[in-house]
């Protein structure tokens, strides 16, 4: 298959410092972060918690982040499931039509590791091995306020888990 | 009165959460990640209760000492908190941690369960 796309040299080359680049891309969206949801074979667990954070409580548009209907106005991509070997090609698809600079965000157990379904022969799973991710969110499903700390880690305004 | 819903509204104030401002207090019985306490920790010979317990593999023992003993480790991005594990110590050393704030950027220096995770989070595959 040819819908494979160029992998991001994440670590090896042209970046030196890894925190300095992460400053330039918050500068670069301006505090507004517009993320694209792609569901690759998740239970909806994590589509459920992904709703609560707009809800008026957890409140995401009040931190600059909003969710995207086209990967074309997306700067990050929110991934959730184990990769299934059927959305292994529509998730590679919406990643190459996002404009770069873009960050990729594993959601829940599944997408970061494969999950309960890691041993799954339809899956093609963890997102590692397809895209480059930026942040892990783990978490069977996450909590909203994981998900929030997750987002707001992926535009370095909050410290990673220790 | 006409206005009863804004007084309301008026003496309840702003319910929004503060985070990342203030921090947020999780619920009693919230369950964030699987801490191993090493000092109680004490897996004998063969497969600990907790590891088979695991379901998504997260739990592993690694065996490195001669005689038989080893340590256990966590790949907590594969958690999926279902507590089954604590129930399952005998030796009570594990716990469930009260922090929400679990992302992190890379699963790289974070301790791999042996088998099958530890390949797949190798190179990348094409098919």
């Amino acid at each position: 298959m040819n819908d494979v796309p160029p992998r991001q040299a994440a670590a090896d080359d042209t970046i030196a410092d890894e925190r300095l680049l992460r400053r330039r891309i918050a500068r670069l969206f301006r505090g507004s972060f517009h993320l694209r949801h792609v569901d690759a074979g998740s239970c909806n667990g994590c589509e459920a918690e992904l709703r609560a954070i707009s809800n008026p409580f957890y409140d995401l548009h009040r931190l600059g982040i909003f969710v995207s209907t086209s990967p074309r106005h997306a700067d990050g991509l929110l991934v959730t499931g184990p990769i299934t070997m059927a959305m292994r090609g529509p998730l590679l698809r919406t990643y190459e039509a996002m404009p770069e600079p873009r960050l990729v965000i594993a959601v829940g157990a599944c997408a970061c590791t494969g999950g309960v379904f890691a041993r799954s022969p339809l899956v093609v799973g963890p997102l590692e091995r397809l895209l480059p991710v930026d942040v892990f969110i783990p978490g069977c499903p996450p909590s909203p306020l994981t998900l929030l700390h997750g987002l707001l880690l992926a535009l370095d305004r909050v410290e990673a888990a220790r | 009165m006409q206005l009863s819903w804004l007084w309301r509204g008026l003496r309840t104030g702003v319910l929004t959460t503060r985070y990342p401002k203030a921090s947020e207090a999780m619920p009693e019985r919230w369950r964030g990640v699987v801490r191993i306490d090493p000092d109680r920790c004490r897996p004998g010979a063969g497969l600990p209760p907790c590891v088979s317990a695991c379901l998504p593999a997260a739990l592993s023992l690694d065996v490195a000492a001669a005689d038989g003993t080893g340590r256990l480790s966590l790949d907590a991005a594969a958690c999926i908190a279902c507590g089954l594990c604590i129930g399952a110590c005998p030796d009570g050393a594990l716990a469930m941690t009260a922090s929400f704030e679990l992302a992190t950027r890379s699963r790289t220096g974070r301790e791999t369960p042996t088998g099958g995770t530890a390949q797949r989070s190798g190179g990348e595959k094409r098919r």
